[in-house]
This record gives structure tokens, sequence and C-alpha cells, in this order.
């Protein structure tokens, strides 16, 4: 970031605005009750229409803090909607830390993008009103990309599906290599709406219809003549291969198209031809590289209850330093305190094998802090999550709490190939989607981890000044600078891969002779740098929680005016201007 | 030079004016600029009717990335199988581009009917940008584009660039003559002879005297020399196989770069590229590659999987007889486009050198004994690298084991055996879920420790093993009166003081005299045909038909490879992800008895492979058999239609 403050007193001068702003400004103390120009109820789902219309409802209510752009446009011609929050008065958002935070690249993994809206909502409604997130909205910036698979979205919603179906984006591709695209897709049969299952009645069938509940298909016990067969999805032969919905749309994972430890579709299913080979992929790509200010990244899916970080492959365990661990741990720990029955995981230990995922380009490519959120567990309808529980038990409970909606009962229908068949069972919503009673509170929770992990972006300021006089024309001046939250400028991995740019400090005002980073501001040593030591770069960047030491030797006259600046790719540069006199100076926030 | 030649005097007036004539004493006199190379493809173009000239894109700087097709006709040239020629992704590797548009020159010359089996790509000069760096302004031999790259991190772009201090035009070396105690020396003069620089040995009782720079100044006062000049993207590590992440010129992601997306993409679109030869710095055809090792996930070959290896040899006997050459360095292959193409599109491809250095006639025997050593980089081959006790099955690095496991768990689960056409389909993403489904616990294939990558070989700093290659250096310039050395001259430096300015000059050994150009391409367009003879070729033997009943029939077809070559590589047909040949039989599902009404073939063997086909079949109660068809779909050999018909009393005996 380029942007400084000119002089030290600029700097008090606008924390002394924010302050008043914070006096005279009307904060509610209890967050209850607090109303957006924008209503919108957040125990429903809403398609790709719907949702660019609370978009452009919220841009409009709150043209000062919110930035609507088109970062391109999905292989249907979708609009990829991408929303800056920043308050312009206090800088422009590429000069502050910036939160990236997306949802939905699954386009069936739908909630991931009422949360991301929700965030959006919940913060325009309580800037100047809500201390805490007033702080931080005049601090940071973030990046809101309510859904990274528009065209998912919408075919989940506008056509049958099933829960995991319309994952893939919409480019029609060849999924069973006979050289036609798409052309076996599944069928609504039953015309319920849904993609439900298919079982072929069948006097040597193996399965069974439980006889206290129909709805129930059971394996036939030992000795007991079953009826039904398992065909799989509903749906008929298309193309007469012989097989049923072998190619539907799509047929490819957007989140396998990312350049960090990308593999090819025989190594990782989905991947596509090459990294970003998506427009929906490559439009993010080019916003998030030209963003270098992006410190912290989350991208919402479903489902799982689980906030996952990187590594996605086991032989990649060593490439996250320790002390990057420590920043991870740190956020995640707290995650699981803020969203119960959420475990924080490492995918590749915890969950599975994922090359080329973007939560792993984000913080294996370009060193950015960055966890996926899992959101929804089963763990969250029974009343002790402690315990394994049945499929039945399950669609007992669903039963009970949403009257049925989510079942299809079965029916009888002729298929063209399998003659008499059954149909029926969980619809689209039967299960991975938070039940929409439930749906704020996870909005809620999820917005609250994601506060927590972009309130703890770097934030920087000079905390110490020592001059001391060594001989008449030779200063000694040592500076310690502060990180006060949890996430370092530098990853302790982008210095070692050498991700992005070094920070700098650097010193105007007199003639630097040697300068270094230090132990502690008593350190009689230094390891000097002797080459253009005005302009000292800091790789390893200002640890989180801590403060690092600087010290330059310099060339002046007692009273000429020295200006410090400290330049990082993930903080706010500051700057402080002081003259040239022995003594010590603390320095307040 | 032949193109020249049928372009005429115009295109020598336009080289004229294009005012990038270079000196005459420069090692790339004599070389197409890219406003030369753009009039002989024009002139190419105009003078053939089997040549046409398009674009495949741009480069960074807007220069066009030229594409020339050869084949039969205009209007066929993507019906016919073809091999991709693709030269000058490196911008230092100029011979590689003449040599491939005086390929080009001698096939529609006198090679025009091969064009009716094969089609033939040049993409002569995949980094113009690189290639006018290197042709137009002093060098250090940079490969890349024009992508600015902050080499040394310093937020500062490209301000300490080399500088040539003693004017010759040149940028060459300066030997820092007594360098002081924070500057160890690090070199000392070859007794044997002077101007060469050597590790000192210290059985030899040897000392270092000097430390070497390139020629230069500290323009940013950073205490380094020429750290950050032009910085750029080297296209050659910008593609998918094992893309070296991170690396300082690698670029920001696979195929960030136009030119690197631009042959990308040309080869996505072009499914019927049955080979491949890359001329340039890289070579797997003296070296044969490496079968043994594996890539960092463990479930691709780093190089070629071992059931190319034969392929390999072929290509590289080959190879050997036509062109000669003997020696060739070694590359990591990291990023490559050549290794992307074997790795992740099945292609069989290879990789030469333009040039090598005419042996010297040399009587001495042991002098040839050392130049072998050369190429034992080349680690034993053949060795399959799992360490787990594992079976690989083909499936990512889901172990064979796994596989049975997960195939007895569904049989468990649904009482029936699994399909070999589900298990065709299979992929490691499946098997994560079922095994997670199953609650089976996958073994995988555990991949070997990733070998050290090979260290590209500094001109400047030359090991023990290398010197007697800069002695044959020195040598063959002198005999062929070429300026490869520039003899080292005393020059006061602003920041090092004493230094000597002299040494190899940049490209030298890179790219020949323009004389040799021309017999250097003889002896390639012959391995160009020789490779071309060796093309897949592919026939139906068949259909046999049987009449087992009234309106039952049994029907076999063959697809046989009578070429040299395998219709993609060993390694894609055994991963499946390149397009296979798809046969469909018109008949119902719901009438085939035996056999699959869609059939996929993956790849077929050479030298008299085949993909044996066999359905049993009712025709329907109003068709016969003569209503019957198997379409043949081939991505990369076009499409056929086999008509069946009634066998006569003789075939049913």
């Amino acid at each position: 970031m380029k942007y400084s403050f000119n002089t030290i007193q600029t700097k008090l001068c606008t924390a002394g605005l924010l302050g008043l702003m914070a006096l005279t400004a009307p904060i509610a103390h209890a967050q209850q009750q607090l109303p957006s120009k924008v209503d919108v109820s957040w125990n429903r789902y809403y398609d790709s229409d719907e949702m660019t219309t609370i978009i452009r409802d919220l841009v409009e209510a709150y043209p000062k803090l919110l930035t609507l752009e088109s970062i391109g446009k999905s292989e249907q011609g979708r609009d990829m909607w991408l929303i800056t929050l920043n308050n312009p008065e206090t800088g422009e958002a590429s000069t502050k830390p910036a939160m990236y935070i997306d949802g939905n690249v699954h386009g069936n993994e739908i909630q991931a993008s009422e949360t991301v809206l929700y965030s959006i909502w919940y913060l325009t409604k309580s800037h100047g009103k809500v201390e805490q997130l007033t702080e931080l909205i005049d601090r940071v910036a973030f990046y809101f990309l309510p859904s990274q698979n528009p065209d998912g979205r919408a075919e989940w919603f506008a056509n049958p599906n099933t829960p995991h179906s319309a994952r893939t984006g919409q480019r029609p591709s060849d999924n069973d290599f006979d050289g036609l695209l798409d052309e076996d897709p599944p069928e609504d049969l039953d015309g319920d709406g849904h993609i439900t299952s298919m079982w072929k009645i069948d006097p040597n069938g193996r399965y069974r219809r439980n006889e206290l509940d129909p709805r129930i298909i059971e394996r036939a016990p030992e000795g007991v003549q079953g009826t039904l067969t398992r065909l799989g999805s509903e749906g008929i032969d298309n193309d007469g291969d012989g097989r049923i919905n072998e190619d539907g749309p799509g047929g490819y994972d957007m989140n396998r198209n990312w350049a960090s430890d990308w593999q090819p579709n025989y190594i990782q299913f989905g991947a596509g031809q090459h990294p970003f080979d998506s427009p929906e992929t490559k439009a993010v790509a080019d916003f998030i590289l030209e963003h270098p200010n992006i410190a912290a990244g989350q991208s919402y899916h479903n489902a799982g209850g689980m906030i996952l970080r990187g590594p996605g492959a086991k032989y990649l365990d060593g490439l996250y330093p320790r002390s990057d661990r420590a920043v991870y741990d740190q956020i995640g720990r707290a995650g699981e305190d803020l969203l119960p029955y959420y475990d924080y995981m490492v995918i590749h230990a915890d969950l599975y094998t994922v090359h080329g995922g973007l939560v792993n380009w984000l913080s294996e490519g370009l060193g950015i802090v960055s966890f996926t959120n899992e959101l929804w567990t089963d763990s969250r309808i029974m009343p002790d999550p402690s315990r394994e529980f049945s499929a039945t038990e399950r669609m007992h409970w669903q039963d009970r709490m949403l009257f049925g909606q989510t079942f299809t009962d079965y029916t009888e229908h002729t298929h063209p190939t399998h003659g008499q068949v059954l149909i029926g069972g969980g619809t689209k919503y039967s299960s991975r989607v938070t039940p929409p009673f439930m749906l704020e509170e996870a909005c809620h929770r999820n917005f609250a981890f994601t506060m927590f992990h972009a309130g703890n972006m770097p934030e920087l300021a000079f905390k110490w000044i020592g001059v001391e006089q060594l001989d008449s024309g030779l200063w000694e001046i040592t500076v310690e600078i502060e990180n006060s939250k949890i996430i370092p400028t530098r990853l302790a991995l982008a210095q070692r891969k050498k991700i992005g740019l070094p920070d700098l400090l650097t010193l105007d005002g007199a003639q630097t002779v040697l300068s270094g980073r230090i132990r502690d501001r008593h350190a009689d040593s230094i390891n000097a740098v002797t080459d253009r030591p005005g302009r000292l770069l800091i790789d390893a960047g200002i640890g989180g929680q801590s403060v690092s030491t600087f010290r330059f030797l310099v060339e002046g006259d007692e009273h000429d005016t020295i200006t410090l600046s400290y330049t990082a790719e993930k903080a706010r540069d500051i700057e402080i201007e002081f003259t040239l006199k022995a003594g010590e100076t603390e320095l307040g926030k | 030079m032949t193109p020249i030649r049928t372009a005429g005097a115009g295109l020598l007036l336009s080289l004229a004016l294009a005012g990038t004539a270079v000196a005459q004493s420069q090692p790339q006199a004599g070389y197409l600029s890219n406003q030369a190379l753009t009039d002989t493809a024009n002139a190419l173009d105009a003078s053939s009717p089997h040549a046409w000239l398009s674009t495949i894109g741009s480069s960074l700087a807007g220069q066009p990335i030229h594409l020339i097709t050869l084949g039969s006709s205009k209007g066929t040239a993507s019906d016919h199988p073809a091999m991709l020629i693709t030269a000058g992704i490196d911008g230092r590797q100029l011979a590689s581009t003449e040599t491939a548009m005086r390929i080009a020159q001698r096939i529609i010359e006198s090679n025009t009917d091969l064009l009716d089996e094969m089609t033939i790509y040049i993409v002569p000069r995949l980094n113009p940008d690189g290639a006018a760096r290197n042709l137009n302004t002093l060098t250090m031999g940079d490969p890349g584009n024009t992508r600015p790259v902050d080499d040394d991190r310093d937020r500062l772009l490209n301000e300490d660039a080399p500088d040539d201090l003693n004017n010759d035009g040149y940028i060459t070396t300066m030997r820092r003559l007594n360098p002081p105690i924070n500057d160890k020396p690090t070199h000392l003069a070859d007794p044997d002879d002077s101007r060469l620089n050597i590790e000192p040995d210290l059985k030899e009782d040897q000392h270092a005297s000097f430390t070497l720079y390139p020629e230069g100044i500290d323009n940013d006062g950073d205490g380094q020399i020429n750290e950050d000049g032009f910085g750029s993207v080297d296209l050659d590590q910008n593609f998918m196989h094992r893309w070296p992440e991170h690396a300082t010129h690698a670029g920001r992601y696979p195929l960030s770069e136009p030119e690197a997306h631009a042959i990308a993409q040309f080869v996505l679109e072009n499914d019927h590229i049955v080979m491949a030869l890359t001329l340039g710095r890289h070579d797997n055809l003296v070296n044969p590659p490496q079968s043994g090792a594996k890539d960092i996930s463990g479930a691709a070959p780093k190089e070629i999987d071992a059931k190319d290896s034969d392929l390999y040899k072929h290509a590289s006997e080959l190879f050997k007889e036509a062109v000669g050459y003997k020696e060739a360095p070694k590359h990591d292959t990291a990023g490559s486009f050549h290794a992307w193409l074997y790795a992740q599109r099945g292609i069989p491809s290879f990789a030469a050198n333009a040039w090598a250095r005419p042996e010297l006639v040399s009587k001495d025997e042991t002098n040839e004994a050392e130049i072998s050593t050369e190429s034992t980089d080349a680690p034993a081959e053949d060795v399959v690298t799992t360490d787990s006790g594992l079976t690989p099955s083909g499936v990512g690095d889901i172990s064979m084991e796994t596989l049975e496991e997960l195939m007895d768990a569904y049989e468990a689960f649904t009482g029936e055996p699994v399909d070999q056409s589900m298990m065709d389909m299979i992929t490691p993403d499946m098997v994560e879920q079922y095994a997670a489904q199953a609650g089976i616990e996958i073994q995988r294939i555990v991949p070997a420790a990733e070998p050290v990558a090979d260290k590209p070989k500094s001109d400047d700093k030359p090991k023990k093993k290398k010197l007697s290659d800069d002695a044959k250096w020195l040598a063959y310039f002198e005999q062929a009166g070429i300026t490869g050395f520039v003899d080292w001259q005393p020059y006061d430096h602003p920041t090092l003081g004493k230094v000597e300015i002299g040494g190899f000059v940049p490209l030298a050994k890179i790219n020949p005299p323009s004389s040799e150009l021309d017999p250097i391409a003889d002896k390639m367009t012959t391995f160009v045909v020789d490779l071309i003879d060796a093309r897949p070729q592919l026939s139906i033997v068949g259909p046999e038909i049987t009449q087992l009943a009234d309106g039952l029939y049994e029907v076999r077809v063959s697809i046989v490879n009578e070429g040299a070559m395998p219709t993609t590589t060993a390694y894609s047909q055994s991963k499946r992800t390149i397009r296979p040949i798809v046969l469909r039989l018109s008949t119902p599902v719901d009438q085939i008895i035996q056999g699959q009404r869609v059939s996929r073939i993956w790849g077929i063997a050479p030298d008299g492979g085949r993909s044996d086909h066999h359905w049993i079949f009712r025709t329907g109660n109003d068709e016969d058999i003569t209503d019957v068809t198997i379409e043949v779909n081939d991505p990369r050999f076009g499409n056929h239609s086999i008509k069946l018909s009634q066998p006569s009393a003789e075939d049913q005996s």
C-alpha cells in the first residue's frame, strides 16, 4: 500500500476525528432492533436473480460504504458481482488490509451466498451504531463475492436437482468420454421438482420397503426375499448407451481449478485443462492478484461443520511453518468457540485430499491466511451431537421439524428401460442445506467468525523511538514497531517462498550509514545492512502480536527533521516525523 | 538461407529497412528479426499451395505468434493426424526458429507427399519479444518474455540492468582481482589456459584468487550487480506439469503468459496432434528421458513412464542416425512445454537442441570418454519407485489393493459384481467418496522422494567437469573463426576496483554462425520425415459377421495400428484422460446381447497393436443387418462408418 499519512500530526488528527465520531454518533449498546435500510429475511433462500436484487438494494441504500462491480461473466453470461465494503473517509480500500469473502463455488452449496449477503447486510447497518464493527469497518476493507458460481446456483434453484448436483459450473462437457456433451442428464420422472432415487421393482431384489415406514428402503433380512433393486438417481438413458444419467450438465469442479498444487484430471477429478480455464475462476483470480492488500480469506461451502485450512495434500504437510500454523490455530480455535459443532481441521489430514483448491491457492500461493467453512452439520439436528445417528432418526427429525417437506413419497412409474420402478426419497433440500428456520443463526455465527478473522489482520503502530548522539554528527535511532493483531504482515511461508514483496522501512531526512533489525531496544549488536541502508527491506515482516525493533545509524545535525515510514502489502502504511534530538518518546496508539 | 532465397530481393530489402541487422561480429548475425520472420513466413505462404500462415495469438508486447500449417490442402489440414513443431520458446534459442523455418521450406520443396498423411503445424517463434531482446540489444542471455518481474524483490522494477562497461558490444564477465575480505574468492585462472575460470581443486593445491560478476555496475546501490535487469517470465517454466510455483521466472500461475496460453489453447483445440517436436534448450533425444522418478504428487512421472521408454529409445535412435548429435546439456524440465504435452496431453513429445557444437577433429580417445560423462546425469531407468509395497491401479495414487477392497464392498452391498465399464470411469475423487461411504481406508501409492531438481548450470561458475568443455568451446570458436570469447582486459570498476572484463559471449554457445543453419536444417528435416514415417497408422480389420440364428448376429471388428508409434502414449492410455476413440453400434442397447453399444479405445500400441471388439445382437423386427452400422469416431484419425452386410454362405461355414 502506497498511501501514508504525511505527518504524525495528521495521524493523530484522524484518530481524534474517529474518536469524536465515536462520541457523537449514536452508539447502540444493545444489538437487537438494529434496523437495516434493506429488509431481508434470513430464514429463506434466494436464487441468482433474487440475490442480485438484494445486492443492488444494499448498494443503493449504503452508497458510501458499498461499491458494486462485475468482475466478469460466468460461462452462461451471468455477472460475477463483487461488493467492496470500505469507508472512504478513512482511505481508499487499497490502502487498507482487506478480507476477501466468497461462497457458492459449488452451485448446490447455496447457503454460502446467504452467509456472504448477511455479512454485508449486518456490517452496513452496524456502521456508526455498533462500536466494534464501526472501528473494524473504518480500519479495514472487505471484498465480498456472494456467488462464485452463479450458473450453478441458478441451475440448482430453477431445475430438479439433488442436494449434491449442480456442484459444477455449466460449461458443457463430455463426462463419459463418448464425444458428446451433457447428453444424458437426470430427469424428474415423478414431477416433484427434485431428482430423487429410483428402485426397480424386482421379485429377486435384495431390498424392500420397511413395513412400519414405507419411506424407508432397507436391505431384506437374511432368508427373506426382497422386492427392490437399486437403480441410482432418477432419469432415463437419453443416449441409449445402456447407462443412466452418466453425462449431465457440466461435470467439473471449480474448486480444483486454482494454481497452487493444481493437478490434471487423472490425479484430481474436475481440475479442468489448466488453472483458471473457467471464466469464473479466472475472473476471481485476476481480482485477487490485483489486490495484494488482501490479508485474510474465507470461502464458504457446505456441509459438515468444519473450519478448514490447507494443505490439501499430504506431501505438502511440511509447507506450513510452525509460526504460521500458530496463527491459523489461534483463529481456527476461536472459530470453534463461535461455531458450536464445528471442528477446526486440516483438509488433507482430517477430510480428504484436494489439489488446486481456492483456499490452498490463497494460503500457499499468495500467503493469505484463509479458511473454508463447511456450513451446516447434521450434528445440529440431534439432541445429543456426540452420538452417531441413523438415517431413519434423521428422517424422523426432519418430518417433525419440517413437516415432511424434504421428502417425496415413493410412487410407482413405468420406466422406458427398467419397466416398473419406484421413484421417491429426499428432495434437494433434504441434506447439506441448512433448514431455513436455522439459517439466520448459521449466517450470524459464521459472520462473527469472519469478523474475528478480519479484526486480526495486521495493524501497525510506532511504539517507541529512542535517539542517541554517538558523536557530533553521528546519531543512533532505534524504533519499535508493534503489530497488535494475530496475523503477521508477512507469513513465514511468504518469506520462505518469496511470495509478494518484502516490507520496507525507509528513513528520510538524514544520511543513513547502516541499519538493521535488532533483538530489542537494549541490544548492542546489529546485523548491519550497509548497502542502501536508508531503505531497509524486511522480508520477515512484523510478526503477529509482537514488537519489532530496528536501528539506524545516521549522519545529521541536531534538529534535522527525520521521517520514518513503514510500508507493507498487507497492513496500512505508517509514517512518523520527528526532530533529531537525544531522548526517548513513548508513542501511544 | 533457404527461406530468404525464395522470398527474393524484396525480403532482403525489408530486412535492411527494418533496421534490425545485427553487426557482423555478433553471433546473431544473419538471424531473422521478427519483421524478417513475418516476411519469410508470408513468402512461404505465397510460394506454396501447401503452406498457410496464421497466428495463434500475440505476445505480451503485441507481436504476432506465427503458425505455419503445412498440409495437403487448406480445408483438410485438421482431418489428418498432425505433428507440432515448436521453436523459439526460449528467447535465446534463435537457431531453433531458423531450423523450424528451414524444415518448413524443405518439406514444401521436396516432401509434400507426406502431407497427404499428416499435417505439420510449425510455431517457429513462440517468444518473439524474447527473441527481439536477444537479437537487438545487449543481452546477458535472458530466456523470457517482457513481463516485468522484480527479480531482487526490492520494490523497484528493472532498476539494475547490465552495462557494457568496455563498450565492446557484449555483456560478458568481470573478474574482481583483489577481492576484499567480505568477498571470498571463488575462482582462479585455469593453469592450462589462463583465459578460463575454474574452481580451485584443493588436491591440486589450487587457491582461488578472484570473484566473478556479470559485466555491469551496481545501478541501485544495493551491493549487487545486474540483479534486476529485464525481469521476465521464462515461458518454458509456465506450463502445468511440475510447474515450479514461486520460482522467480515461472509466472504467477501456469499459462499466466499470453504466449504460453496461446500455444496451450492451440494444442487443446487440436486433438489430432499425435506427435510433437520442440526445438530449443531441452533435449530428450540425445539423452532419452528418465522413467523412474515421480513428480511431487507421486501420481505422475517426473519425465516419462517406463511403459513409454521404448518409444523414446526408438525416437532417439532415429535422431542420432539423422542428426548425429552426441551430447546435449540436461536441464530441469519443470513447467516446460514439451513435458506438459507428454504428461497431460498423451502426446509423444520430443525435444532437441537445434545445434550441438561440432566435435573437433580429435584423436584423443580419452577426450571422447570425458564427453560421455556429460550425460550421466540421467539416472537408471525403468525403476518404478513406490516404497509402500502396493500395486498401482492407474486410478490416481489409489492402490489396486484399495480398489479391490472397494469392489468387494460394492458387491457385498449391492449383491452385484462391479461392471468393468464402471471401473473404466472411476476417478480418484470417486474413490475418495466411495471409500468414505464404505468406511474403507484408502491405501495410496507412496510417492518416491522428489529428487533434488537439477540446478541450472551457470557459465560463470563452471564445475571441474565442465572445464574441458569450456576449453573445447574455446578451441572450437578459434577454429571456426567465431567471436565466442572476449579476451580479458583490465578495467577500473567504480565499486569493485580492479577488474578484468572478458569471457564467453552470451548466446555464442547456443546459436551457430548462420552459415551452419542450412546443413543443420537438412539433418533435422530428415529426422522429421523419419518421425512421420514412424507415425501411428490405423486400419480397420473386419467386420467379420456370423449369423447365429434368424435375426441374431455375431460381429467382430479390430482396429490395428501398423505404425511404429502408438496412437497416444502408453502412459495416457493407462490414465484415460485423453479423448478416446469411440465405437458406437447403431443397434439399440436392449437388442445387444454381448458387448457395449458404446466402447472406448484409450490408445493402440505400435507395430501391429490392436483393439478387438465383439458384439452379439439381434436386429429389430423390421430391420436387417444392412441397417446396422458401427461408427468409429476418432479425434486423432477422423471418423469412419462401418456398414454391415449379410454374410455369404462361405462365411458361415
